[in-house]
C-alpha cells in the first residue's frame, strides 16, 4: 500500500506543503485536515510534483479551501502539479480555477 | 462495436491461443492478475481500501503507455470510488477488473453483481457538481472527469452481470 506524505515547511511568509503519494478516496481526509490546518497559518502552497494520482475528492477539497481562501483574502496556489495531477485538475473542466505555477517565485 | 465477452471467458477476437502465465498477487490485497499479451484481469473487494489495489494493478500493467495509464488511474479511481458509494450491496463483494486493447481501443472494465446498479446508472449522469458543506469539500466530479478523459463512459445493468466500460 503506498502511503500519502505530507511534509510541511516555510518559505519566507508561505507555508508550502509537499504532497508524496496518492491523494485518492483513501487519503483525502488526511489531506484535507492538513491543508485546512495550514490554511490557518496564512498564504499556502500546495506542491504538488510527487502526486503520483489525483482523485476527485482530493479537487474537491482544494476546490473548497479556494473558495474559502477567496472569501476571506487569502492566497492558496498549486505548484508544479506531477502530470497525472495536471490531468485530474484538467479532467474538471476548471482548470481556470486553479491558480498553478511552475516555480515558487512565479508566484504572485 | 468491440464488445466483452463474459468475464472470465476469452473474447473470440483475441490474438493469443494461449494464456499467459497468472500472477499470484500479495496476500495483502488478496486479488490475482492473469496476464495476456494485451489483457489484464483483477479480481477485487469492493471497499474503500481497496484502492491501492487497484492503483497497483494498473500500474502493473505493462501493455499501456505513460498516458494512458494516467487515464487508466484516474478514470478507475472514480469509477472504483462510485461502486464503493452507490452500488452496495456488491454480490460476493467482488468486481472483475479489466483492462484489455482491443483493435486499437483501450478498454477498462468493471464487472459485478448488485442489486442497485440499474437505480443508479439510471441517474448517475444527472449529476451536478454540488457543495457538501457536512463533509467541506465538493461533491460530484469523478464521472465528469472520467468522461472527459475518455472516449466513452457505459453504464450497462444485466441479469447476469452489471458493467461500467471505459474506452480510451
Amino acid at each position: 500500500m503506498t502511503q500519502l506524505d505530507i511534509s510541511e515547511r516555510n518559505e519566507g511568509s508561505r507555508v508550502v506543503l509537499l504532497i508524496s503519494g496518492p491523494v485518492n478516496s483513501y487519503t483525502f481526509t488526511e489531506f484535507q485536515q492538513r491543508l485546512e490546518r495550514a490554511m490557518g497559518k496564512g498564504e499556502v502552497v500546495i506542491d504538488m510534483e510527487k502526486v503520483t494520482t489525483l482523485s476527485s475528492a482530493g479537487i474537491g477539497v482544494i476546490m473548497a479551501a479556494l473558495d474559502d481562501a477567496e472569501a476571506s483574502g487569502a492566497k492558496l496556489s498549486i505548484l508544479r502539479p506531477s502530470e497525472i495531477a495536471r490531468l485530474a485538475l484538467e479532467s474538471t473542466g476548471f482548470m481556470e480555477r486553479f491558480p498553478v505555477f511552475q516555480n515558487l517565485k512565479d508566484l504572485p | 462495436m468491440t464488445e466483452f465477452g463474459p468475464v472470465g471467458i476469452a473474447p473470440t477476437d483475441r490474438a493469443e491461443t494461449e494464456p499467459g502465465p497468472t500472477v499470484s498477487a500479495s496476500g495483502e490485497f488478496g486479488y490475482a492478475i492473469r496476464r495476456r499479451s494485451a489483457e489484464a484481469t483483477l479480481k477485487i473487494s469492493v471497499t474503500r481500501e481497496k484502492i491501492f489495489a487497484l492503483e497497483d494493478f494498473v500500474d502493473s500493467i505493462d501493455f499501456v503507455a505513460a498516458n494512458e495509464r494516467a487515464r487508466l488511474k484516474l478514470a478507475g479511481s472514480e469509477i472504483f470510488d462510485n461502486l464503493v458509494k452507490h452500488s452496495s450491496p456488491i454480490e460476493g463483494g467482488l468486481a472483475t477488473v479489466r483492462v484489455a486493447r482491443r483493435r486499437g481501443t483501450l478498454f477498462f472494465l468493471f464487472a459485478f453483481r448488485s442489486p442497485s446498479f440499474a437505480a443508479y446508472a439510471a441517474r448517475c449522469f444527472d449529476y451536478e457538481p454540488v457543495f457538501d458543506h457536512h463533509a467541506r469539500r465538493w461533491h460530484g466530479m469523478g464521472l465528469r472527469m472520467t468522461r472527459n478523459i475518455s472516449s466513452s463512459l457505459s453504464f450497462r445493468s444485466g441479469t447476469l452481470l452489471d458493467r461500467v466500460i471505459i474506452r480510451f
